[in-house]
C-alpha cells in the first residue's frame, strides 16, 4: 500500500490552507495603508487614528531635537506641495537628514500632527544622475538637526 | 585604464553573445569545433570581465575622480580597504561584481568539466554566457562604471559612511557568491532539460556548487544581519526589510532543494519538484538583485531608483518562461519511477520540510510584494511590516525546527514502530525535559517554550546520530570511539556535515529566540556622573569628547558599566560626521558576551557645553549565538566539501 496521489494532494492542500490561514489572520491587524503626504491631506478626516505609512521628503531646516531628551524629535515632511508635521520618540536612522526621502509609520493626532512609531529614511541621492559635482568640491554641509561640533 | 575597462566590457558583451550563439549552434548541429569555440568564448569573456574589474579597482585605488563612479564612491582619505570595497559600494560596481563572479564561476565550471558531460556542457556555456551578457549589457545601458565626468574633481564624495564597515565590506561579495553560484546549477538544469539527459549525472555535477552557493548565501545573509546590528543602531539585526527578504527567499528554496535532491539521488523521485526548486532559486536570486535596484518597494537600504527595472523584469520573464516551458516539455520523462511508500518515512519527512520551506518563501514573498499587489488590484498601497512576518513565520519555522529533528530519525521507505521508538526515546525525553524546564522557569510564552525545547530536541538527535554511528563503527571495526567518529564522518561527509549545519541553525534559532523575546531597553538623558540601570548593570556617564580623526569629526561619549560596585568595562558610543556626506553615522558601542550583548547608542547631546547626552541602551540576550551559529555552519559546510579522493566510495551512495 503506497502513498496515494490524493494523500499527497491532501498534504499540499493542508499546507496551503495553513499558509492561507496564517497569512489571512496575520494581515488582519498588521495592515498599514501607505500614502504620500498630499494623499493624506486630501482626506484628513478619515485618517485620524488609523495606522498609516506616509512618504515624503524632509523639509530642510525642519528637524528639531529636544534639548531635554534627545530622543524626542520633530520634523516636517512634504510632498506634492503639502506638508505634515511629524513627532517621534526614539532613535532615528542616520539617513534622516534635510531632503531625505522619509517614510513614517504611525497615526495622525487630532491636531494634525503625525505621531510616528517608526521612521525610515533614504539619503537624498542628489549626486546620482546629476552633474552637480561642483558642490562637493567644497566641504559638504551636514544638516541633521544635530550639528557637527 | 578608463578606456581599457570600457572596451573590455564592450568586448565581453560581444564575445559572450557570440559564444551563446556558437554553443547552441554547435550543440544542435553536433559541431565540436563550434562547441570548442564557445568554450573559448567562456574563457575570453572571463578574462575580459576580469580586466574591466581590475581597471575599475585601479581607478578607485588611484583616486581617478574623473570617473563618475570613483568620484561618487571614494575620496582621497578613504582607507584603502574601503577604496577596494567601493568596487561594490555603488550600483554600477555591484553589477560589475555580479558579472565578474559569474564569469569566474563559469570559467571554473568550463575548466573542471572540459572532458566531462560533453552533451550538457554546450548548454551550460550558453546559459552562463547569456546571463553574463545580460549583466554586462545592464552596465553598458543603465549603469556604466566607466562613465567620465566633464571635469576632474579635486576629491571624491566618498562612499556612504554606513557602508564603511568590515561586515558591509564583505557582505555583498559573499552574498553574490551565493546568488551567482546558483547560476551554475540552473545552467546544468537547463542543459539536462534541453538534451533530455535527465539521469542523475547532472545532479552529481552540481552537488558541490549547490552546497557552496548555499553556504555563501547563508553567510552573506548572516553578515548582512550583523552589519545592520552594528551599524544601523536600532538594536536589532533583522527588520524584514524587502532587501533582507530578497536574500532570504532564495535561501529558503535552495534549502528545500538541498534536501529534496537527496531523495532524487536515492530514489529517483521528486524530479519535477527539484527542477522547479533550482529554477525557483535562480529566479529568486535574479529577483533579489532586481528588488534592491528597482525601487519598486520602499526599503531602508535599496539602491537609487533606476531605469533597469524593465530590463530585469524582461530577463526574469524570459528566464521563467523558457525554463518552465522546458519542464513542461520534458514532463513525461521526468515522471518518477517510485512512489512514496509511507507517511512514516525519511522521504515524506523531507517532502514535508520542502513544503514548509516553500510555504515560508511564499509568505515572505507575499508580505514583501503586497504593496505592489494591493496597488495593482485596488489602487491603494497597503504594507505589512515586521509584525506580519513574525506572526506568520514563527509557527512555520517552529514546524521546520521540529522537522529538522524528526527527519534524520526516520528510516527510509517505511519506518517501523519499534525503530521509531528506539530513535525517538532520548531526543523525545530531552524535548519533554527542556519544555518542562522552560515552563517552570517561566521563559516567555508558548512559542519560546517550543523554540527552545525543539532546539534541544534537534541537538539531541544530532548527538544521538553521532554517538550511535560512532559506537556501532567502533564495535565492528575495533577502532577507538574518537577515531570511529572521525571515520564515520569521513565516510558520510554530506550526512554528518549536514548534522553539523543543523546544529549551526539551531544555535541561530536560540540566538534569535533569546534576542527576540527577552530584549530589554532603557533610555536616559544624563549629565556627566549620573547613572542609569539596565538589566543588572549600572551605567555611569563619564564624559563627552569632541575631536577630529582622519578628516572625520567625532563626538564620543564614555560610559562605565558597573556590576554591583565593581567597574566591569567601559563603553564608548560615538557619532561620526564625515566630510562631503549628508548624514552622520551612529557608531554603536557593543559589549558582547555569551549570555547577552550590551548595546549603547549615543542618541544626542547638547552643544551648549553642558555635556548633557541622551542614550538608548539595549540588553540583547544570546545574540552572539547567531554569529557562532554562522561559524558552525562554516564548519559543517567544510565537512560536506572535503574531497573524497581518499575514499573509494561510489559517489552517489555516499551520504
Amino acid at each position: 500500500m503506497g502513498l496515494r496521489r490524493y494523500q499527497v494532494v491532501a498534504a499540499a492542500v493542508l499546507a496551503l490552507g495553513a499558509l492561507g490561514y496564517l497569512v489571512f489572520t496575520g494581515m488582519q491587524d498588521t495592515m498599514v495603508f501607505y500614502y504620500t503626504v498630499s494623499e493624506v491631506l486630501a482626506d484628513t478626516g478619515d485618517f485620524e487614528g488609523t495606522p498609516l505609512r506616509v512618504a515624503g521628503k524632509v523639509v530642510p531646516g525642519s528637524i528639531e531635537v529636544s534639548t531635554t531628551n534627545h530622543l524626542d524629535r520633530s520634523f516636517v515632511i512634504q510632498e506634492g506641495g503639502q506638508r505634515i508635521p511629524v513627532e517621534y520618540h526614539g532613535v532615528v536612522p542616520d539617513t534622516l537628514v534635510d531632503d531625505a526621502d522619509a517614510v513614517v509609520e504611525g497615526q495622525l493626532d487630532a491636531e494634525g500632527v503625525f505621531q510616528a512609531t517608526f521612521v525610515m529614511a533614504k539619503c537624498p541621492s542628489k549626486y546620482e544622475g546629476e552633474a552637480d559635482y561642483e558642490k562637493y568640491r567644497d566641504s559638504g554641509v551636514v544638516a541633521t538637526g544635530q550639528t557637527s561640533p | 585604464m578608463i578606456l581599457l575597462g570600457q572596451y573590455a566590457l564592450i568586448a565581453a558583451l560581444g564575445v559572450s553573445v557570440y559564444g551563446f550563439g556558437a554553443a547552441i549552434l554547435g550543440a544542435r548541429r553536433s559541431q565540436p569545433g563550434l562547441v570548442a569555440s564557445a568554450r573559448n568564448a567562456v574563457y575570453v569573456t572571463g578574462a575580459l570581465v576580469t580586466t574591466a574589474t581590475a581597471s575599475l579597482l585601479w581607478l578607485l585605488v588611484n583616486d581617478r575622480f574623473e570617473v563618475r563612479y570613483v568620484a561618487q564612491n571614494s575620496r582621497i582619505e578613504q582607507p584603502l580597504p574601503y577604496k577596494i570595497s567601493a568596487l561594490w559600494g555603488g550600483m554600477a560596481g555591484s553589477l560589475l561584481l555580479w558579472a565578474v563572479v559569474l564569469a569566474g564561476f563559469m570559467v571554473v565550471t568550463a575548466w573542471i568539466n572540459r572532458d566531462r558531460h560533453p552533451e550538457l556542457m554546450p548548454w551550460v556555456h550558453a546559459v552562463c554566457l547569456i546571463t553574463t551578457a545580460f549583466f554586462v549589457a545592464l552596465q553598458l545601458l543603465a549603469a556604466n562604471p566607466f562613465e567620465t565626468l566633464p571635469f576632474t574633481p579635486v576629491d571624491g564624495q566618498g562612499m556612504n559612511p554606513l557602508l564603511q564597515n568590515p561586515a558591509m565590506a564583505i557582505h555583498p561579495p559573499t552574498l553574490y557568491l551565493g546568488y551567482v553560484g546558483f547560476t551554475i546549477p540552473f545552467a546544468f538544469a537547463i542543459a539536462a532539460l534541453v538534451t533530455g539527459k535527465l539521469d542523475t549525472s547532472w545532479l552529481t555535477a552540481i552537488r558541490r556548487w549547490t552546497i557552496v552557493a548555499w553556504f555563501f548565501l547563508s553567510i552573506g545573509i548572516t553578515l548582512g544581519a550583523q552589519w545592520a546590528y552594528v551599524e544601523l543602531g536600532w538594536g536589532g539585526y533583522w527588520g524584514w526589510d524587502p532587501v533582507e527578504n530578497a536574500s532570504f527567499m532564495p535561501w529558503l528554496i535552495a534549502t528545500a532543494y538541498l534536501h529534496s535532491v537527496i531523495i532524487e539521488e536515492k530514489k529517483g523521485m521528486l524530479r519535477v519538484w527539484n527542477m522547479l526548486m533550482i529554477i525557483g532559486t535562480f529566479a529568486l536570486c535574479i529577483f533579489g538583485t532586481f528588488l534592491t535596484r528597482s525601487g519598486i518597494v520602499s526599503s531602508v537600504h535599496a539602491f537609487t531608483t533606476s531605469t533597469m527595472g524593465p530590463l530585469f523584469a524582461g530577463f526574469l520573464a524570459i528566464t521563467l518562461a523558457t525554463s518552465l516551458g522546458l519542464v513542461a516539455w520534458r514532463l513525461p520523462e521526468l515522471r518518477s519511477k517510485n512512489r512514496l511508500e509511507s507517511v512514516l518515512s525519511r522521504e515524506s519527512s523531507f517532502l514535508f520540510n520542502n513544503l514548509v520551506l516553500v510555504v515560508a518563501c511564499f509568505a515572505v514573498l507575499w508580505g514583501t510584494m503586497f504593496p505592489v499587489f494591493s496597488e495593482a488590484i485596488n489602487g491603494v498601497k497597503i504594507t505589512v511590516g515586521p509584525p506580519f512576518f513574525n506572526r506568520v513565520n514563527i509557527p512555520i519555522f517552529l514546524a521546520l525546527l521540529a522537522l529538522t529533528g524528526i527527519g534524520p530519525l526516520i528510516a527510509w521507505r517505511r519506518a517501523s514502530w519499534p525503530s521509531l521508538r528506539r530513535a525517538f526515546i532520548w531526543p523525545g525525553v530531552t524535548f519533554v525535559l527542556a519544555f518542562a524546564a522552560c515552563v517552570v522557569l517561566g521563559l516567555g510564552g508558548p512559542y519560546t517554550w517550543m523554540s527552545l525545547s525543539l532546539s534541544a530536541f534537534v541537538v539531541a538527535t544530532v548527538v544521538q546520530e553521532f554517538w550511535r554511528g560512532a559506537r556501532g563503527r567502533a564495535a565492528s571495526s575495533g577502532e577507538s570511539l574518537g577515531l570511529a567518529l572521525v571515520n564515520l564522518t569521513r565516510r558520510n561527509k554530506r550526512r554528518y556535515g549536514g548534522y553539523v549545519i543543523h546544529v549551526g541553525i539551531v544555535l541561530m534559532a536560540i540566538g534569535i529566540t533569546g534576542s527576540g523575546v527577552f530584549q530589554r531597553e532603557a533610555e536616559a538623558t544624563l549629565r556627566p556622573g549620573e547613572t542609569v540601570d539596565i538589566g543588572g548593570y549600572r551605567m555611569q556617564f563619564e564624559k563627552l569628547d569632541i575631536f577630529a580623526a582622519r578628516g572625520v569629526d567625532v563626538v564620543s561619549a564614555s560610559l562605565v558599566a558597573f556590576d554591583g560596585d565593581r567597574a566591569r568595562f567601559r563603553m564608548v558610543p560615538q557619532r561620526h560626521f564625515h566630510p562631503r556626506q549628508d548624514n552622520p553615522t551612529t557608531e554603536v558601542a557593543i559589549w558582547s558576551g555569551l549570555q547577552h550583548d550590551l548595546y549603547v547608542v549615543l542618541a544626542g547631546w547638547n552643544n551648549d557645553g553642558s555635556n548633557v547626552a541622551t542614550f538608548k541602551m539595549y540588553i540583547n540576550p544570546l545574540v552572539k549565538w547567531i554569529w557562532i551559529g554562522g561559524f558552525v555552519l562554516l564548519l559543517g559546510t567544510v565537512i560536506c566539501l572535503i574531497p573524497d579522493r581518499v575514499l573509494a566510495d561510489s559517489g552517489i551512495a555516499n551520504y
